[in-house]
């Protein structure tokens, strides 16, 4: 993953391209349940993915980051936007407009892990049976090779094939997030949305799930959508890095790039508040006025005005677009006034560079 | 003002944990959950507690605060001295929370005047039906002589310390009218209310987003720094603990198996498993860092293993981890670690 050098063009193909996706959600009230207004959840959000590449999404709490992960997926069905998928043929497939069956054909390639391994996987289920339901529903295979292929996917996952016969509930967190995955790779998908995947993992397991998902991309040529609210996490794992802020991407860019040169005000003050694990670590937090506003009833103009430190009279009108820098075709912000702000990137302690380097 | 404040002495001992031992009895037998602690907690100073789920870290300040479901989960050994701090240069006796009875008045005199805790739900200590100011009211008038007029007025000044917009309206609103990072904080003010000598913050900001958290955390800082109140912060997380802690204490499996000053834990921790919790965690801007997991998973309270109970996942286990529990040295000048690599 050398990409520090961001001016070398990424031959590798799109395999997902997300064009002015926008989910909302009615908000009914009343007798007669009247559509009163809606949350707008994701708000016209432009992305794509990479062939065997990690795209990254951040964001806090509401910002919309799971809804679009779904939408892709179309868990939900979609507000407006199209949502690409290049298919095994090599032909780019509009998802949006396929119809239920169609849709499951392809929802083979693209599969989904959930962040609460304790509620995703069926209690009721044994192993076996959690890990070779999608080959079932999908009608590959005997019992025989369904068989062959949960051992060969628990192999996959770090784990013995002898634990197939056994319940969710005989295992530890990190355990059932590695049979979540083993069972999302049950049907060799080409694209992954995981989200949160990490999150309700202690530390040191949290680690041991990252590598095997670092791993099972080299080994099977994944591509992942890596969802999480945790930048450090995001950054380790993803190639590129979307912030989100209230169903809009603010900023998207190579992850090297996100943290030495943040473009966008939000993405600093995000940068800035994240504890670093390092009592040597100088870090003066930017702290936000207020909280993030209701999706229900956004502000005008840029989302992020009300709380931005650098608001000007045309943030509050005009919505800024997602564009890329005037240097670098491959760092998308959006912000009015993202070619003139200087913003504070995180610059790691010294002594922790050179363990690395070294 | 009517509300006495307290003197505090920055390095004095405020809390003194001896030995102890917490233990649930539960039906599938007893689980040692705080298995044989010791360490103290000075004045103005914030004492950071890390390690995984079931580590004992939270049955740790519960027993301090004396909130354990008793008979059920119950402190059988050990010592917890309060040494209250002195209050018109006069020495105050000492109390061992543990020979109290935790219903008596004594102890309701300590919990919540003295020693104030939040929890990372704050409405686990919210009410819902009654107004976020009067709960805190409460709390004043619980604890000091003071009139209802005054005890407002302090509500409103606690209000607007943890940075509350507008407190003398917000004052009479209800827990639930209030966003997660404003109840958070409207819980802090209630602890602090009574100015507390130790404030217990059990997972204050797990459950927040980060830039909510990164306010919450400057609060309780400058807080401590006017106050000079000490703080017991417990937390699986590395970088909230970096940014806090002066001194570290790392749990697992109800044990303590180090303790240091912040540098010497993140810069040279000792045991193993502390160096296995260092390699683990992603840091932005060390992408090409090699995530080094710990093997394994925390054993079960009910089959715990012999000898130390790191040593099944210690990548330095020697035959002697698997028969006997280290006791714990001290390498260096106040870093103290329970592990035979040391002994």
């Amino acid at each position: 993953m050398t990409n520090t050098d961001a001016s070398v063009k990424d031959t590798r193909q799109v395999l997902l391209d997300v064009k002015g996706l926008k989910k909302y959600f009615p908000i009914r009230s009343g007798f007669f349940q009247k559509t009163t207004g809606y949350v707008k959840a994701v708000d016209g959000v432009d992305l794509f993915i990479r062939e065997g590449e990690t795209l990254g999404l951040v964001g806090e709490s509401g910002c919309g980051k799971t809804t679009t992960g779904r939408a892709i997926l179309r868990l939900y069905e979609l507000t407006d936007g199209t949502v690409h998928f290049r298919s095994e043929s090599g032909e780019m497939i509009d998802l949006s407009g396929l119809s239920k069956d169609e849709m499951k054909a392809i929802r083979r390639e693209m599969q989904i892990i959930f962040q609460d391994p304790f509620s995703s996987l069926n209690p009721r289920m044994s192993i076996e049976r959690l890990i070779a339901e999608p080959l079932v529903v999908h009608e590959i295979g005997d019992r025989a090779s369904r068989h062959k292929r949960v051992v060969e996917l628990l192999e996959a996952v770090g784990m013995s094939g002898q634990v197939a016969a056994r319940y969710p509930h005989e295992f530890s967190g990190g355990q059932r997030q590695r049979i979540g995955i083993a069972r999302a790779l049950a049907l060799n998908p080409r694209l992954i949305i995981c989200d949160e995947p990490v999150s309700a993992l202690d530390v040191s397991v949290q680690a041991q799930v990252l590598n095997i998902m670092k791993d099972l991309q080299e080994q099977m040529s994944l591509t992942y959508m890596f969802i999480a609210h945790d930048l450090s996490v995001v950054e380790h794992i993803s190639d590129r890095i979307g912030v989100m802020y209230l169903g809009r991407i603010v900023e998207l860019t190579h992850s090297e790039q996100l943290y030495q040169n943040p473009r966008h005000p939000y993405t600093e003050a995000l940068l800035s508040a994240i504890p670093y694990a390092d009592p040597d670590m100088v870090q003066e937090e930017i702290l936000l006025e207020g909280n993030v506003p209701d999706p229900a009833n956004a502000p005008p103009g840029c989302h992020f005005h009300p709380r931005c430190l650098y608001a000007k009279p045309i943030c509050s009108k005009e919505i800024p677009q997602l564009v890329p820098t005037k240097d670098n075709p491959e760092h998308f912000v959006a912000c009015h006034r993202a070619e003139e702000l200087e913003l504070i990137p995180v610059q790691p302690p010294e002594r922790l560079l050179k363990q690395v380097g070294g | 003002m009517a509300v006495e404040q307290k003197e505090l002495a920055v390095g004095q001992e405020l809390v003194r944990i001896e030995d102890l031992h917490t233990q649930f009895f539960t039906e599938q037998g007893i689980v040692k959950a705080v298995d044989g602690v010791t360490f103290s907690i000075e004045q103005g100073k914030t004492l950071g507690v890390v390690g995984e789920s079931g580590c004992g870290k939270s049955i740790t300040a519960m027993s301090i605060m004396r909130l354990l479901p008793e008979p059920r989960g119950r402190i059988v050994k050990g010592k917890i001295t309060f040494f209250p701090p002195q209050q018109n240069n006069i020495n105050q006796t000492s109390v061992d929370i543990t020979a109290l009875d935790r219903h008596s008045s004594q102890m309701r005199g300590i919990r919540g005047r003295h020693i104030a805790m939040i929890f990372q739900e704050p409405m686990t200590s919210l009410n819902p039906v009654y107004t976020v100011g009067d709960q805190i009211i409460e709390a004043i008038q619980l604890h000091q002589q003071v009139d209802r007029d005054t005890a407002r007025a302090r509500a409103i000044e606690v209000l607007e310390q943890v940075d509350i917009p507008d407190p003398e309206r917000r004052i009479s609103e209800y827990p639930h009218q209030m966003s997660g990072g404003q109840r958070q904080r409207a819980m802090i003010a209630m602890a602090l209310s009574c100015y507390p000598s130790l404030l217990i913050a059990d997972e204050p900001t797990t459950a927040l987003d980060v830039t909510i958290q990164a306010k919450i955390l400057r609060n309780m800082r400058d807080l401590q720094q006017e106050y000079g109140m000490s703080i017991m912060l417990i937390t699986h997380d590395l970088g909230v603990i970096g940014r806090m802690a002066d001194e570290v204490l790392v749990m697992y499996v109800g044990k303590k198996v180090e303790q240091a000053e912040v540098r010497n834990i993140f810069h040279n921790p000792l045991h193993p498993y502390t160096q296995g919790l260092m390699k683990s965690i992603p840091l932005i801007g060390l992408k090409d860092k090699k995530l080094v997991p710990i093997t394994g998973s925390v054993p079960s309270p009910f089959n715990l293993p012999t000898g130390c109970y790191f040593a099944p996942r210690c990548p330095q286990a020697m035959d002697r981890c698997r028969r006997e529990a280290p006791p714990e040295t001290e390498p260096e000048p106040g870093h103290f670690v329970s592990c035979w690599l040391y002994k």
